[in-house]
Order: structure tokens, then C-alpha cells, then sequence
């Protein structure tokens, strides 16, 4: 570290590379109060800092001035303002540096040339994912009514994805028989809704079931409407699956 | 050309105990599926009975769900701006991708295997240059396009191979995925889920996705 020496007023003290330094102002300059001494010194750390203010401290009184070093002026590393510290004396300048000199080394970080994927890594490994409850659909003996509450749909959507009448889809609500080719057709829905479900929760399955899927040309719905259940099952099955590709 | 089978015999496998991760479907009573169904002639590793794919840490089966559901991750674009900001992605990097994510279950699998091929290992990759495979092919990153891997886990498979450990293309510095095949799956001794949630904005981000798939607001 440099030894801190009397400036004329203002002078500045160029700052060497990766060097610590500063300077003093006597208190008749512009720059310093009538009463006290101020100085200023650039340092990337905190202890060289503190160097700095006892050798200053001790400058001063060898200079003839009784009072402590009153004021400084801190510049820190590469920042073009220096931020005013106040009434302070070295004794206590630690307390009082060490919030400013945090903002400074964040700063220094950030200054480096990171990429946005390179920002993103260092976050995803500290954060990869955010804990969130999963919905877990559990089987009732209807499956009419397990189709309903999974998928939020209406009874209209769902009577029309079945290929049945609205009424009759209320009559299976409430426990109704069916021919068993209407079953499987019902059973095969409940299985794409428990998918969706626990994969989305029961409203996110109601947003899939009604949003246009761009491999359909239409919402899966309609495609189940329009008979194009394999279609639909492919989609609905790529959430089972976890592959590595 | 084919792959050289009298070389491939030559690589070292490992023995012993193993822990991974994989990323799955919530447990689904309902469906009476498991974390460890698989799909048979699914993914990179891919063999007629199905392979059972997990990861080195929970940031590779991260990394690996985002590429997967690189569709449903263009549409949780998190913010206006397109592609993201890097001062967006240091506000709203940790925030969780949005609704349109499926919600995923981490699942912890412990076990044994007697037969790892491990083709992270330099001598193995000798070869494996050798026999005529790729090593490039690891990384391939056209959609549907394995290149030999698919090939070479079908050929493990018959040389007895119970897994094989090769690098992630999710997550290739330091990414591993581990390819458990029927034989291997029999060595499982327990699985339990260690989290369930969706991946960060910046897990998203930081995702290597296949050519033409990386969404729109990722830069």
C-alpha cells in the first residue's frame, strides 16, 4: 500500500493498478472542512482500507493537527463517484466501511463477462426447481364423476367427448349403467384426465382439454369429438413418459 | 457401418451400489403407474423392453425434463421481454416456470448393479471410438435423431450390460444420465420421492435443448 500523503487542492491521487492509495486534504483546502483534515482512498479491501485510515490518522497528527482524521471520502475500486462517509474517525471506520464496501464487491462481480446461460447455470444449480403440491387424482367408483372433478370441464364438454347426450352424461354422474362400449370409452377418458390432472392439477386439465393444440389443428376437445382419440392419447401420454434424449 | 461387437465385448463394466435421481409423473393411484414404468423404444438409450432413465443430480433430471417438455417451456415464457433479459433472469431466475409446466416428482432410486458400462470412462471411449462409434453421438441434438446410441444400447443389452452411464445432453459439462435396462431394474432396492415442483426460470434457461427446440425467449 502507497503511504497516504498531503494533497494540493484538487489534487487527485491517480489510482494505480491493483494498488491501494488515497490521499489527504489539510483542512484550510476546498475540500475539507475549516476544522478536520478529509482524504479519500480507492482499495478493493477492506483491511487495506483500514491501513490506509491509521497511517492517515497518524499522518495527521504528525502533520500538527490534534483532531483525528474527521472526514472521508471513499472511492471505491473502479467507481466513478465516491460516496460520502460522513463524520467518522478510524477507530471506528470498520463498522461504517464494511456495508459500503459490500455493494461494491457485488458490483465487481456483475462487472464480469458472464453470459446469460452462464448466469442461469449458476442459478439453476444453487435453485434447480420450487417445491409445489402436486394434485393426486385417487379413483372413486364412478367414473363419470372422477372424469368431472379431474378435468373441470362441463357437463356438456365431457357428454360431447363420451358421444353422448348431456342428460345422459348426468344420469352416469349419478351412477347410471352404461353398455360396456361406452364404458371403455368413458374408462379411456378418465385415464387421459388422471394424466392431465397430476400433471396440472384439474384446472390446468380443463385449460389443455379447451387450448388448440398446434399436432391436432384444434383443442383436444374437438379432435375427441371429432373421433381422433389416438391422437389425443399420444399427446396426453408424453407426460408419462421421462426419457432421456 | 455397424458397430464392431467383438470390441464393444472389451469395455470394463462396474459393480456395485448406486444412487440416482429421475424426474416423473406424480405418483398416480389412479393410474397405477410407478416411477419406474418405462416405455419400450423411448429415448436416446432406447431398447424393446423399455429403459429406465435417470440422472447423476436433480439439476441433470431437471435439465432433462426441460428438454423433454421444451414445448409446454415456450409457452411459461416468464416474461414480456424475448428473449429474456439477462437483468429479468437475475430478478426472476428462481421464481418457478408458470402453470403451463407439468408438476414433476423427484424420485431417489437406490440399488446394485453387477454390469455398469461406464462411457464417461476415457478407456471405455477408446473403445468405443474403436468399435465405430461416434462419441459425438452422445450429444446429438437433432430432434429424433440418436445417431448409434439407440444401436449401442442394444448391443450392451446383449452383451449383458445391466446399465450404462454416458454424458447428459441436457446438461453436458458435468451431466450424467444412467440408462438402467430390464436386467438392471431387478438390482432396484428402493425409491422414494425426494421433491415434487417445477423447474426454475433459470434451470430452463440453462437447459440444452435439440436443434430448433429451444423456446423463443431463451437466448
Amino acid at each position: 500500500m502507497r503511504t497516504p500523503r498531503v494533497l494540493a487542492p484538487g489534487e487527485v491521487e491517480e489510482r494505480g493498478d491493483f494498488e491501494t492509495g488515497g490521499g489527504l486534504y489539510p483542512p484550510t483546502s476546498l475540500q475539507a472542512s475549516p476544522e478536520s483534515w478529509a482524504g479519500f482512498v480507492w482499495a478493493t479491501d477492506i483491511e487495506d482500507v483500514l491501513g490506509f485510515l491509521a497511517a492517515a490518522e497518524q499522518m495527521g497528527t504528525t502533520a500538527g493537527s490534534a483532531e483525528p482524521i474527521a472526514r472521508l471520502l471513499c472511492g471505491f475500486g473502479h467507481s466513478p463517484s465516491y460516496g460520502r462517509l460522513g463524520a467518522v474517525n478510524a477507530r471506528r471506520a470498520r463498522e461504517r466501511l464494511m456495508p459500503l464496501f459490500r455493494p461494491f464487491k457485488e458490483a465487481e462481480a456483475v462487472q464480469q463477462p458472464e453470459s446469460p446461460q452462464d448466469i442461469a447455470r449458476r442459478m439453476a444449480l444453487r435453485a434447480p426447481a420450487v417445491p409445489v403440491e402436486p394434485f393426486i387424482p385417487v379413483a372413486s367408483a364412478n367414473a363419470a364423476r372422477d372424469l368431472r372433478d379431474w378435468t373441470q370441464l362441463t357437463v356438456q364438454e365431457l357428454a360431447a367427448m363420451c358421444h353422448v347426450t348431456a342428460r345422459r352424461f348426468q344420469h352416469w354422474l349419478q351412477g347410471a349403467a352404461m353398455s360396456s362400449r361406452r364404458e371403455e370409452r368413458l374408462l379411456r377418458l378418465r385415464y387421459f384426465a388422471a394424466i392431465l390432472a397430476a400433471a396440472f392439477g384439474p384446472a390446468g386439465a380443463r385449460r389443455w382439454f379447451r387450448a388448440p393444440h398446434p399436432e391436432l389443428g384444434t383443442t383436444p376437445i374437438e379432435a375427441m369429438v371429432g373421433g381422433r382419440d389416438d391422437a389425443v392419447q399420444r399427446l396426453v401420454e408424453h407426460y408419462i413418459e421421462s426419457p432421456a434424449t | 457401418m455397424p458397430l464392431n461387437r467383438t470390441i464393444l465385448a472389451d469395455i470394463n463394466v462396474d459393480s456395485g451400489p448406486f444412487i440416482v435421481l429421475r424426474h416423473s409423473l406424480p405418483l398416480n393411484d389412479a393410474l397405477q403407474l410407478g416411477p419406474l414404468s418405462v416405455t419400450p423404444g423411448s429415448g436416446r438409450w432406447n431398447t424393446p423392453e423399455g429403459t429406465l432413465y435417470t440422472a447423476s443430480s436433480q439439476v441433470v433430471a431437471w435439465a432433462e425434463f426441460c428438454r423433454w417438455f421444451w414445448d409446454d417451456v415456450e409457452a411459461a415464457a416468464p416474461s414480456t421481454s424475448t428473449p429474456i433479459q439477462p437483468w429479468e433472469l437475475a430478478r426472476i431466475g428462481s421464481q418457478a416456470l408458470g402453470e403451463e409446466v407439468p408438476v414433476r416428482s423427484i424420485y431417489e432410486i437406490r440399488g446394485s448393479l453387477e454390469r455398469l458400462a461406464d462411457l464417461t470412462d476415457p478407456a471405455n471411449q477408446m473403445y468405443l471410438h474403436l468399435a465405430g462409434f461416434p462419441l459425438e453421438d452422445f450429444l446429438s441434438n437433432t430432434p429424433d435423431d440418436y445417431g448409434l446410441c439407440p444401436e449401442l444400447a442394444r448391443i450392451g443389452e446383449q452383451l449383458g450390460w445391466d446399465a450404462l452411464r454416458a454424458p447428459s445432453a441436457a446438461w453436458p459439462e458435468d451431466g450424467y444420465t444412467i440408462a438402467i435396462f430390464a436386467a438392471g431394474r431387478l438390482g432396484i432396492s428402493s425409491c422414494r420421492v425426494v421433491f415434487e415442483g417445477r423447474p426454475t426460470v433459470a434451470m430452463a434457461v440453462a437447459t440444452r435443448y435439440r436443434d430448433g427446440q429451444k423456446p423463443g425467449w431463451i437466448p
